[in-house]
């Protein structure tokens, strides 16, 4: 509602001062130059971001191209094994991706339906206070150290799973990581949809209210619609969190590569394989210690897919209004 | 001119501490248009809005007195009355175009979907009609699915008075529906609620004194949360019988 009031103003409003400000005045010159360079500097911070990823994708694709004059494109796309410490070696990513798929498959399915109705009861149902308590609380499940995460999944979501649901669940299995980066990933989700769902404008609300809507059909029917963009926006931030997340399913899903669409069973992803041999003794320079590139290369590609798709899912709702 | 469709009795209103509305007294006669004019913030809009209990949406808004709803005589404001069933009787429509963000027969069934209860059939025969009566059957009878938010400026409006009459309101109350369009789509929404009239009570607010004098057989006009004068609209235009009423209409403030 606009606050309109008929207001009469007497007089004109109160000025600083006379605003001479010529060019002449002493200081000036130095002022010009010292704004300038604090303008190159803040520039120079700006592109840096742009610079060191230039540089990263640098490495990465410089140690792939060594990667793969040795494993044709092919193989590295089709072999469904991937054994980089064998004699024999073999790198076929499709393991790893699978891996990597499933773990944040299981994440979605938990982040995605939580999420989005912790997003529709902050924006739509809760109380200004409660939204206030809630909130921080959400926030929080994003700041938790990874590490902790990981520990989280194997000796309590684990056992528990074993306890409840599967008794035969081994030990090490994608199932508890990914149900776990689902928790993490919460936040993520539920705070750009909740900002989708707050930029939709009031008087749509208030359309659907004067045709006798309850406020569980203008969140679901008009709200949720409205935000749909937003939405899918934070879908896809989720899903790139989950795909680069590697503390949980490092420590939690065993590192054995394993084409599988079984998450009850143990697998490896690409970020698991990547630190598991950054952190090995690969001698530098050797086939094995180049795979992790071509890995990177690959995970950084699928982010970069679920970003890109986040952002123009994002502009798309900005347009709208 | 015919019985009463509504009437406030002694209606208050407050937002928080501040009073908007002082003691109204306000026939709405039925199936006829009742013009409510004034200067920008005298409670045109909250006036309206208590009709409907829009105000309920918001916290600390307080009413007092009654709105009577005939036949039945239902107190629209009453502490007892449900606001949802008050909402699916009355019908509203907005300053600015506000469609859903859905397709234009969705845009139409919504209101008959919230009723529920009803089936396919009887929705799909109720969504032409209600084109038809606020003339846009014509102009998307051929792309009815097709995103409401695709439609101009005019047509929206139209396609919000439609949406507001597929589930027959009692009442229909608009607020400066033509504030945010041209003057030709103004021209084809004033058109359209003088087709309207001799079916349904209209409640408008407007900014536009022509406007009013176009469409309305009466015209209540307000001034600092206060109706200062009410009457027929000729007879309200032409001799006023406040002094406040005559510095407005000559336009000597607002
Ligand atoms: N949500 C609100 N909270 C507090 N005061 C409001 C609110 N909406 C309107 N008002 C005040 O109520 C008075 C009447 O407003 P309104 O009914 O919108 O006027 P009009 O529609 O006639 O321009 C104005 O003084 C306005 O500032
Ligand atoms: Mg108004």
């Amino acid at each position: 509602m606009v606050a309109e009031a008929p207001v009469v103003t007497h007089g004109s409003p109160s000025g600083g001062g006379p605003r001479g400000r010529g060019l002449s005045r002493p200081g000036a010159r130095l002022r010009w130059w010292s704004e300038r360079v604090i303008e190159a500097g803040l520039l120079l911070a700006a592109l840096s971001s742009i610079g060191i990823t230039i540089a990263i994708l640098y490495v990465l694709v410089s140690e792939s191209v060594a990667f793969f004059r040795v494993v044709s494109i092919v193989d590295f796309l089709t072999d469904t094994m991937w054994m980089p410490l064998f004699d024999d070696a073999r790198f076929g990513i499709l393991p790893l991706l699978a891996g990597t798929l499933l773990s944040s498959g299981v994440g979605l399915a938990v982040a995605v339906p939580i999420g989005l109705t912790s997003a529709l009861y902050l924006s739509e149902f809760a109380a200004p206070r409660t939204r206030e308590i809630i909130k921080p609380f959400l926030e929080m499940l994003a700041g938790v150290p990874t590490v902790v995460y990981g520990y989280f999944a194997l000796l309590f979501v684990t056992p528990l799973l074993q306890r409840w649901l599967f008794p035969d669940l081994p030990g090490f299995n994608i199932l508890s990581p990914g149900l776990v980066i689902g928790i993490m990933i919460i936040p993520y989700v539920s705070s750009v949809s909740e900002d989708a769902m707050r930029a939709v404008p009031m008087e749509l609300r208030e359309a659907a209210f004067a045709m006798g809507a309850t406020r569980v059909e203008v969140a679901v029917r008009v709200v949720l619609p409205a935000a749909l963009s937003g939405v899918a926006a934070a879908f896809a931030l989720g899903m790139s969190r989950a795909v680069g997340e590697t503390m949980v399913v490092a420590i939690a899903a065993g590192q054995q590569p394993n084409l599988t669409l079984d998450p009850r069973e143990p697998a490896a992803t690409i970020t698991a394989y990547i630190v598991q041999v950054a952190l090995g003794d690969l001698p530098h320079g050797s086939i094995g210690y180049l795979s992790i590139f071509a890995a990177g290369l690959t995970l950084m590609l699928m982010t970069l897919v679920f970003n890109v798709a986040a952002w123009l899912l994002r502009r798309r709702f900005r347009e709208a209004y | 001119m015919g019985d009463l469709k509504a009437e406030a009795i002694g209606l208050d209103f407050h937002y928080g501490e501040f009073q908007a509305l002082h003691a109204i007294d306000l026939p709405i006669h039925e199936n006829a248009v009742t013009a409510l004019i004034g200067p920008s913030g005298c409670g045109k809009s909250t006036f309206l809005r208590c009709c409907n209990r829009m105000h309920d949406l918001y916290d600390g808004s307080r009413y007092g007195g009654e709105v009577k709803l005939y036949p039945d005589g239902v107190n629209i404001v009453g502490d007892d009355v449900d606001p949802i069933e008050m909402r699916m009787r009355i019908g509203m429509v907005f300053q600015k175009p506000n469609p859903f963000p859905k397709s234009i027969y969705d845009n139409v069934a919504f209101g008959l979907r919230t009723r529920g209860g009803l089936a396919r059939s009887e929705i799909a025969d109720a969504v032409e009609p209600a084109l038809k009566s606020a003339a846009l059957w014509d102009e998307v009878k051929d792309r009815l699915q097709e995103s409401a938010w695709k439609l101009s400026g005019g047509q929206q409006q139209r396609l919000c008075i439609a949406r507001a009459l597929a589930t027959g309101p009692e009442l229909l109350l608009l607020d400066e529906p033509t504030s945010a369009l041209d003057p030709i789509a103004t021209a084809g929404i004033e058109e359209l609620i003088l087709a309207l009239r001799k079916r349904i009570t209209i409640v408008i607010v407007t900014h536009n004194m022509q406007q009013a004098t176009r469409i309305s057989d009466w015209t209540a006009f307000f001034y600092l949360g206060r109706l200062v004068e009410f009457g027929a609209t000729k007879q309200l235009f032409v001799k006023p019988e406040k002094a406040e009423t005559e510095a407005y209409l000559t336009g000597r403030f607002g």
